[in-house]
């Protein structure tokens, strides 16, 4: 299989583009500084002046977010945002990838080791100066939230679980912030996909590699995508469809390996059509009559912020509509497109503002909404919403497990 | 595959005429489903209504401006519609209900549409030719070439997408007593192109607005009405045009441009705040087609992220739009393919006219209706029972050259939802 295929075919979508700019208007990132001249611009347009393995000509190509906004907004098809992560990491490899990209992008690397110090590795997260210091030498700003390593990790405490039957095979992917920083997270998935019928099996994986393609490490985040299609792919035979409630995860696997990373094997189809995000199944189940429906009440005020990365699966928002069903469950929905993080990009010292202005639109709706908590399908969505706003954030699955009256 | 989720009516087209439809039947009760492979003819459109723009002269093969004079009544003309032209097929009652309606939501969103149906306004274009609609925003009124007074517009430095001098000498040509002026857009020029999205955001600002009139109060003397290129205010455009027209003692009027059209987005606005608030769904990015099993339409299937998926629907209405907006293909020279179901269409021999500007006749293709927008067979017959067709994708109109779009759009939507309901 041609290896350069997928990516040869995302910058070739340019073609069709009509200037439109739509995309432009819907950018998040345009729209709040002049340092980024728009996914257009950017994208279909400087295309035009890019080999498939020549570098970007232009630098600014840098300030895009990745939230992918632009190109579900686009009539037309071209892959804006993905050809945009492409122009980044082509800038990377000739410029060079700095030390603090490398770090963001090994998210499993740190977590190993932090939930292995932990609690003494939430120190220097928590302690000002040592921030201040990350911030001058490393280039992480100092002000961007971030979550606490956990003592035990996920795969451990599901060790530790009876093994369970059920008629719906499902393989559960929890990715690293599942299973670093929030195990409360996957152990409600797995409690409420058992209530649900469903026998959850837990395969090998890895990091789906996303913070290395973000940070343009596109070799190394191949090398993630691989090993975890060698790992995934035999459930999938056997009949196992994939879910998992970190959503970029699910979405890395459903969309990036083809479309960004341009890994074109029977394996990478197989993988991507059988993965479902958490809540997604749970609508499936539900149109197929097979969702359990008797829920507790939970007298709550909740707002619910749908993620850019959960947009892009393009399956609607299935947890808001599953989670108004609860009795005394008050559900509000942000609109705002997208919260600013995406992903790794706030956490730098030279975007943390623009990703913190981006932000704003959705931070006014949740303290607008006066909610004891807040939900969203996103963990780097949920710290930086936390962090900003101070209201408490969870996994959509913490609700419904509440609601179901399980407990952690 | 399995079944991804179950509405009662789903539509396929984020344009003007799903957005409407979409909001009509989410407030009516329906569980609705707004989907669309990105976003529609608003962002494009100048975000007014025409109804009905161009008189045909005698003997001449097409409309629009080059060719016919400006209706200044659009209920006279529309008496003389008969099918195959959706606004007949419509129904009289159709148009003035579905316009009403539509006002009561942008009012509703606080963006208020004026006019009526017996008279168009004659606004100026950004070239300065001059164009009938039938409703505008209460922002752009002031702009009526019907009414006496000069015209001062706005140069703005810094800005590519208006051309103050160029809309000027043609509407001097044309007899219009009109001048330009050098307004300086505090912020500009900024480190990039800005569009006119840009420039709304910044005047959604009660700050910037200050230090616009602050910078544009002593170069205003002797002007009566200013006109700005549309970019007053995105989220909360109304409240921007008061509050300059407040602070600088002028009428302002804003004047349609390139896309992406601010104008355009208010609308979409209005209307997807009316389909999210009655608890309809959009979803924007995937392709869409027909779900059809032994000849029955059980709803669509849409290319999601993670492959196809079924999504079951009592009722769907394709909104999709014509040949520019992807509801139609051309496959192949001569023909007309509907995406979504493969309906029949009709499509002329011959595409393209001899002339530039005469219409081309593919824009007459489409998909046929009847009168409960149901799309037929060659023969007439009822395809499916549970799909009907609206907007730029129904055949028997020329919405350029008549200036119909959105009446047509509107009209159609509200006799789809109605006959849903009924």
């Amino acid at each position: 299989m041609d290896k350069n295929y997928a990516l040869r075919d995302t910058e070739l979508s340019s073609d069709v583009c009509v200037k439109c700019n739509i995309c432009t208007s819907a950018c998040p990132v345009a729209a709040v500084t002049d340092l980024f001249p728009g996914p257009k611009t950017v994208g279909p347009q400087a295309q035009r002046f890019r080999k498939p393995d020549t570098i970007s000509v232009d630098k600014s190509v840098e300030y895009c977010s990745g939230c992918g906004v632009c190109s579900l907004v686009c009539p037309h098809g071209v892959q804006i945002a993905e050809m945009n992560i492409i122009a980044k990491a082509q800038i990377a490899k000739r410029d060079g990838i700095p030390f603090r990209n490398r770090v963001l992008g090994r998210s499993e690397l740190l977590g190993q080791v932090g939930s292995w110090l932990a609690p003494l590795s939430n120190l220097p997260i928590q302690n000002k100066f040592l921030r201040g210091v990350g911030e001058a030498l490393v280039g992480i700003s100092r002000h961007a939230p971030f979550p606490k390593f956990a003592r035990q990790s996920f795969r451990r405490w599901f060790q530790k679980q009876p093994p369970t039957t059920g008629v719906r095979k499902v393989v559960y992917f929890h990715g690293c912030s599942t299973n670093y920083y929030e195990p409360r997270v996957g152990q409600a998935a797995i409690k409420v996909l058992q209530l649900n019928g469903c026998e959850v099996s837990l395969a090998e994986q890895n990091c789906c590699g996303l913070p290395m393609q973000s940070n343009g490490e596109f070799g190394a985040a191949r090398a993630k995508a691989e090993a975890n299609l060698k790992k995934l792919a035999p459930y999938v035979r056997d009949g196992y469809v994939i879910v998992g409630t970190s959503t970029s995860c699910t979405l890395t696997f459903k969309h990036e390996y083809r479309s960004v990373l341009g890994i074109h094997s029977a394996e990478a189809d197989l993988v991507a059509n059988a993965t479902c995000d958490f809540f997604e199944f749970l609508e499936m189940l539900d149109a197929d009559g097979a969702l359990n429906t008797n829920f507790r009440p939970v007298p709550q005020r909740i707002v619910y912020h749908a993620p850019c990365q959960f947009r892009t699966h393009a399956v609607g928002r299935p947890a808001a509509d599953i989670l108004r069903r609860i009795p005394g469950v008050i559900l509000s929905e942000t609109r705002a497109d997208c919260c600013g993080v995406a992903g790794t990009y706030g956490l730098k010292v030279e975007k943390y503002q623009i990703a913190k202005d981006v932000g704003e639109k959705a931070f006014a709706e949740i303290r607008h909404a006066d909610a004891a908590r807040l939900t969203c399908d996103s963990e780097t969505c949920r710290w930086w919403l936390e962090g900003h706003t101070g209201v408490r954030a969870v996994h959509p699955a913490e609700i419904l497990a509440e609601a179901y009256g399980l407990t952690p | 595959m399995t079944i991804q989720a179950r509405y009662d009516l789903i539509i396929v087209g984020a344009g003007l005429a799903g957005l409407f439809a979409g909001a009509l039947a989410a407030r009516r009760g329906a569980r609705t489903l707004v989907i669309a492979r990105g976003l529609g003819g608003t962002h494009i459109g100048a975000g007014t209504v025409d109804v009905w723009g161009y008189k045909r002269r005698q003997g001449c093969s097409t409309g629009g401006p080059e060719a016919g004079e400006l209706v200044e009544n659009p209920e006279d003309e529309l008496t003389r519609l008969e099918p195959p032209h959706p606004l007949a097929l419509a129904g009289a009652s159709a148009l003035p209900e579905a316009l009403a309606q539509f006002q009561v939501l942008c009012e509703m969103g606080e963006y208020p549409l004026m006019g009526a149906l017996a008279h168009n306004h004659i606004l100026p274009t950004a070239l300065g030719a001059l164009r009938p609609t039938c409703l505008a925003p209460e922002s752009f009124i002031a702009g009526e070439l019907s009414r006496a007074g000069e015209l001062t517009l706005a140069r703005w430095p810094g800005f590519r997408d208006f051309y103050a001098d160029l809309a000027v000498a043609n509407l001097q040509a044309q007899g219009y007593a009109a001048r330009a002026v050098t307004l300086e857009l505090p912020r500009l020029p900024a480190r990039r192109d800005m569009f006119a999205s840009d420039i709304a955001r910044w005047l959604d600002d009660a700050h910037y607005r200050a230090e616009v009139a602050q910078a544009w109060r002593d170069k205003l003397n002797g002007v009566t009405r200013l006109g700005l290129p549309a970019c007053l205010g995105l989220e909360r455009p109304t409240e921007a045009h008061h509050d300059l027209q407040n602070k600088l003692g002028v009428e302002i009027f804003e004047i349609p441009i390139l896309p992406p059209s601010v104008p355009g987005m208010r609308l979409f606005n209005v209307l997807r705040l009316a389909i999210e608030s009655a608890g309809g769904r959009m979803i924007i990015g995937p392709g869409v087609t027909g779900w059809i099993e032994d000849g029955q339409v059980l709803g669509i299937i849409a290319e999601t992220a993670g492959g196809a998926r079924r999504y079951a629907a009592k009722n769907v209405i394709v909104a999709t739009g014509g040949v520019r907006h992807g509801g139609l293909e051309s496959p192949a020279k001569g023909q007309l393919r509907e995406a979504v179901f493969d309906f029949p269409t009709t499509a002329p021999s011959k595409f393209f006219a001899p002339l530039y500007w005469d219409t081309p006749p593919y824009t007459r293709g489409g998909v046929r209706v009847n009168e409960n927008m149901q799309p037929l067979t060659a023969d007439g017959e009822i395809i499916y029972a549970n799909v009907l067709a609206i907007g730029g994708l129904l055949a028997g109109a020329d919405r350029v050259g008549e200036g119909s779009r959105e009446g047509i759009d509107l009209a159609t939507a509200w006799q789809a939802v109605n006959g849903l309901s009924g």
